[in-house]
């Protein structure tokens, strides 16, 4: 029972990629949780047997060091407009998080759940949980925002000009996802994203318990 | 004298065992001990990245750690970077450690009922709100530093 959700999840993804068009982590999430429940799964045993690909997330970040340390000198030339974007892109995500769910009616319980969703997804349910919201509400936010962001890659490639840049906003709106995304398309991209995701989990720690307390007063 | 929750002599066996040779590997054999080499150093620096974020309260996830751990590393040996360049394949396989995270996020989601569009409006314009603010805030810093030079 175990493999089964393993094999599953190896079999949709394959499936997946060969979809051209579509980036493999949306269609083969949405293959998957249509066919977990149909299967008769219930989701705490897929999430047990899904769980070795998860334990691999942590090494898989760790190993974001690589291309850190290749592309360094690039970075470093590039290090003080990096800050200044990784620090407004991080305020931006909160405030307009907060405005925007507000404004739209959210109850504030919701409005704290999604306000750290740039941070990666255990440092949003944390600082979510600080803040007095749903953890697992943050970290599934975190989640589903970090592919919306990774689907804007390519455009934020364009727009960006200097790989770095859009690496930065990549990192920085869609942390592990959009970095991963990052990864596939260009290695600068990839090593900003990688320090923008790292910088922007400590900056929305800090930001977060500052600034929604201020907008939702 | 104990570290980490780990006594010491069982934490210097450990480093001794996985001993980073200083060459980027040749033949299969090699490569495939390179690989394990690497899953081990990125799995003990995932724990090790635990570990301080945990006995030091810092705010941010111990991978994080751990990869600024491993910079840090490279930057003093910096031919141990072509052993490890196993760890690509790991980063290629990212977006696939993530899926079963994406999976899971259902039924929270589907927790919200009727609250759910508005919700995934407000993610949507944090997202779009993060990255344009980010991308446009670098570009104008590099402007700026550039006209100062």
């Amino acid at each position: 029972m175990a493999l089964l959700a393993l094999a599953l999840t190896l079999g949709v993804w394959f499936a997946a990629t060969r979809l051209r068009g579509v980036p493999p982590i949306l269609s083969a999430a949405v293959a998957l949780a249509l066919l977990v429940p149909a299967l008769g799964i219930d989701p705490a045993s897929y999430a047990r047997g899904a769980s070795p690909l998860v334990a691999l997330l942590g090494p898989a970040v760790v190993a974001l060091a690589l291309p850190l340390f290749r592309e360094r000198a690039g970075l470093a030339r590039r290090l003080v407009p990096a800050v200044a974007g990784i620090l407004a892109g991080s305020a931006a995500a909160i405030v307009s998080a907060v405005l925007v769910g507000h404004a739209l009616g959210l109850s504030d319980a919701l409005v704290r759940a999604l306000a750290p969703r740039a941070a990666t997804a255990p440092v949003a349910a944390s600082v979510a949980a600080a803040l007095g919201g749903d953890a697992h509400l943050a970290a599934a936010a975190a989640v589903v925002g970090g592919v919306l962001g990774a689907l804007l890659a390519p455009l934020a490639l364009r727009f960006a000009r200097d790989p770095r840049d859009a690496g930065i906003g990549l990192g920085t709106a869609a942390h592990g996802i959009g970095t991963a995304r990052a990864a596939a398309l260009d290695p600068a991209a990839s090593a900003a994203a990688a320090s923008a995701m790292a910088l922007n989990a400590l900056a929305t720690a800090v930001l977060a318990p500052l600034l929604v307390p201020l907008l939702l007063r | 004298m104990v570290m980490f929750g780990i006594p010491y002599p069982v934490l210097k066996a450990g480093v001794a065992a996985v001993k980073v040779p200083s060459s980027a590997p040749a033949s299969a054999a090699e490569r495939v001990r390179a690989g394990i080499v690497t899953l081990a150093v990125l799995a003990g620096l995932t724990l090790l990245g635990d570990a301080l974020v945990g006995a030091l309260h810092l705010p941010v996830p111990g991978p994080l750690v751990g990869a600024a751990l491993l910079v840090a590393w490279l930057t003093q040996r910096p031919a141990h970077a072509g052993v490890l360049a196993s760890a690509d394949g790991l980063i290629a396989a990212l977006p696939l450690l993530f899926l079963p995270l994406l999976v899971e996020a259902v039924g929270p989601l589907r927790a919200l009922g009727p609250a759910l569009l508005p919700v995934v409006i407000t993610m949507t314009a944090a997202t779009v709100a993060a990255l344009v603010t980010a991308v446009a805030a670098a570009r104008i810093a590099a402007w700026l530093c550039s006209r100062s030079r």
